[in-house]
């Protein structure tokens, strides 16, 4: 049967009432899991595999893959009505999102954010289907020299989202990369800038330091703000304009294209994906200026990127067996429960498996896009209840968020040392999302850097071994050299206005 | 605060943060047996550190130079004590919930916050509080059964 006939035939068992409905429970739990911070995909679907055991393979697999589409969008409700991203990934769409909630478009917002999940979902399955043979060896031909290269240009891109101050952004990637130095080392297992505590040994977890960063200081700011609301004006329109979602067409496209590539490549998490479709879009923009303060296309762009990133991601797991993630890596036991080994072998081995796991994604991505357009009207009013009620409920979740990770006090400390910090660093006006890219990708651009020393015996000529490390580097280079000059030209303007 | 001040600070204290991670870095003995040792990473990271606060701090010098200040309402004007009092709130929330009770800690922040936040009277403050607590308990122990610290009274 050729892959048409099996994408048929996957979309049959897909559409089963018994299968929709594991679908839909699949993405309004993950929804749920998403909107509630630092429950991400990962523990959200490591939570639930032991729940699936008593289902069919397909039906599992077809719940757990909705679970996870469902929290990754569900981050961005919370990143957009609240400054409280549900997982890393919507760090940046709260960038935008928030600024529009902010001036009563927070319905715009969400819906964008949902259609470009939906739109990147379904771009990101059909070249899942048709370029994964083609593709997936490409990823795998990332060694640690082009791994790090990749990594540094994904820190450039965050350094680029510090406004007018790429040193700030600099400064905030740094202070990023030395919370993630904190544990023990990854290599010999000795402890760094311990200081002889037990609980740092086991490193600074980037869920209570995000939390910290972001809803922490948001309950300070906003309570110092004086103003009774995140929204005080009338909600006059809850759903995008034909001009907004226009505008929105071509950064959904380009940031599932981007997402999809970026998904391939091992250990890239979708986070890096949604900050470089974030940093491309903003470069290309005719008025680059309106990012950062409510732009509908820093909301689809980095949304469809994350999503398309899951499908990108999909690709080396279902045709190597390797997971590019670690959400990808409890994916992978879900199907090892189920007696399926995702390899080269699935297609041919488990049919029945495999083509409706890829099918219910189409249908999954249906289902979250009609589950949660409706319910905009009502996520959108939450801009309008009173700080007073509101503040609390940040608190609240985001305790529970943190605590409930590893039920440590400590991760709730951690959490509030950060929000205090997140506050001094909002007032000195250093940015916080290159902060949170660099925690992430910290133990990647260690570990390759690492590498790739030890293979060039200590010199960092070893990179020029490898043509596409080297033209990595060199694309990095140019990113940060235009992103400097392009903000001393703009302060050189801004004064030259302030003159006249 | 200044802007310049500000970033005075921010520049200074980056500096010191990454001069003591530098320093602390070159330290760690390289047991590896390979060119790299676990020191290398945090070393390069910890003198970037020191060259973005470098770059932060210096132009706020040049500006001091100039003789140009530009005053900035923090804050809403508050004064200080009363600016320490949310983020003692905060702490005194978290300390309350991980060692008596989740759901107190939740009814005395909604009440607290109806009462100095919005205004509210004390009774509808306290029936707000309690709603909240209510909610507190039958969605997040009762319901979802989610790990939360021991309730040592509910």
């Amino acid at each position: 049967m050729d892959t048409i006939g099996q994408l048929s035939h996957g979309l049959a068992v897909a559409l089963t009432p018994e299968n929709i409905l594991w679908a839909f429970l699949g993405a309004l739990v993950g929804t749920l899991i998403g909107v509630l911070p630092g429950l991400g995909p990962t523990a959200g679907m490591a939570l639930l595999v032991p729940l699936s055991v008593g289902l069919e393979p397909a039906s599992a697999v077809i719940m757990i893959a909705a679970i996870y589409y469902g929290a990754m969008y569900g981050g961005s409700t919370t990143a957009i009505l609240m400054n409280v991203p549900g997982e890393v990934s919507s760090v940046v769409t709260a960038l935008d999102g928030y600024a529009m909630a902010r001036q009563g478009r927070g319905g715009a917002a969400l819906a964008i954010a949902a259609i470009g999940s939906f739109a990147a979902g379904l771009v990101s399955i059909l070249l899942l289907v048709v370029l994964a043979p083609l593709i997936a060896p490409l990823a795998l031909s990332f060694g640690p020299l082009e791994l790090c290269a990749l990594t540094v240009l994904a820190l450039v891109a965050a350094v680029n989202l510090a406004g007018r101050s790429p040193a700030r952004g600099l400064l905030s990637c740094g202070l990023g990369l030395l919370i993630a130095m904190v544990g023990s080392d990854p290599v010999t297992g000795e402890g760094r800038f311990t200081f002889g505590s037990v609980e740092l040994l086991a490193g600074i977890g980037f869920i209570p330091v995000v939390v910290g960063l972001f809803a922490i200081s948001e309950i300070l700011v906003a309570a110092e703000s004086g103003a009774a609301s995140i929204y005080e004006g009338r909600l006059a329109r809850l759903y995008p304009s034909r001009d907004e979602l226009r505008r929105s067409v071509g950064p959904i496209a380009r940031g599932s294209l981007l997402g999809f590539v970026l998904g391939l490549i091992p250990g890239l998490s979708p986070a890096a994906a949604s900050f470089t479709a974030y940093d491309v879009e903003r470069r290309i923009s005719r008025s680059p200026e309106r990012f950062g303060k409510g732009a509908i296309e820093g909301v689809a762009s980095p949304e469809a990127a994350n999503n398309s990133a899951v499908g990108g991601g999909l690709v080396p797991l279902l045709t190597l067996g390797i997971p590019t993630s670690p959400t990808i890596a409890v994916l992978l036991g879900a199907f090892l429960v189920h007696g399926v080994t995702p390899g080269p072998l699935i297609f041919s081995e488990h049919p029945d498996v495999a083509w409706p796991f890829i099918a219910s994604m189409f249908v999954g991505n249906v289902i979250l896009v009609l589950l949660n357009l409706p319910l905009v009207r009502i996520w959108a009013r939450i801009v309008s209840v009173p700080y007073a009620v509101i503040l609390p409920v940040i608190l609240l979740v985001s305790f529970i968020g943190v605590y409930s990770v590893n039920s440590r006090g400590f991760d709730v400390v951690v959490m509030l040392v950060f929000g205090f910090c997140g506050y001094g660093m909002r007032r000195a006006r250093v940015p916080l999302a290159p902060m949170v890219l660099a925690l992430v990708i910290a133990p990647i651009i260690e570990s390759s850097f690492r590498q790739s020393l030890s293979l060039g015996g200590g010199s960092v000529l070893v990179f020029g071994r490898s043509p596409l490390a080297l033209g990595l580097l060199g694309v990095a280079l140019i990113l940060l050299w235009t992103g400097l000059r392009s903000r001393r030209r703009a302060a050189v303007a801004a004064a030259v206005e302030e003159d006249f | 605060m200044t802007s310049q001040a500000r970033d005075l600070v921010t520049g200074v204290a980056a500096v010191v943060v990454g001069g003591v991670v530098a320093v602390i870095a070159a330290t760690i003995p390289n047991t590896t047996g390979t060119a790299v040792g676990p020191g290398a990473f945090p070393l390069v990271v910890g003198v970037a550190v020191v060259l973005a606060g470098l770059a932060v701090a210096v132009p706020a010098l040049r500006r001091g130079n100039g003789g140009e200040e530009e005053e900035e309402d923090e804050g809403g004007g508050k004064p200080l004590p009363t600016r320490l009092v949310l983020p003692a709130g905060i702490a005194a929330f978290c300390a309350v919930a991980l060692t008596v009770s989740l759901t107190i800690a939740s009814g005395a922040a909604f009440c607290l916050c109806c009462r100095y936040m919005a205004g509210y009277r004390w009774p509808r403050s306290a029936l707000i509080g309690l709603a909240g607590a209510a909610v507190v308990h039958l969605v997040f122990r009762s319901l979802l059964d989610v790990p939360l610290p021991g309730d040592m009274v509910l």
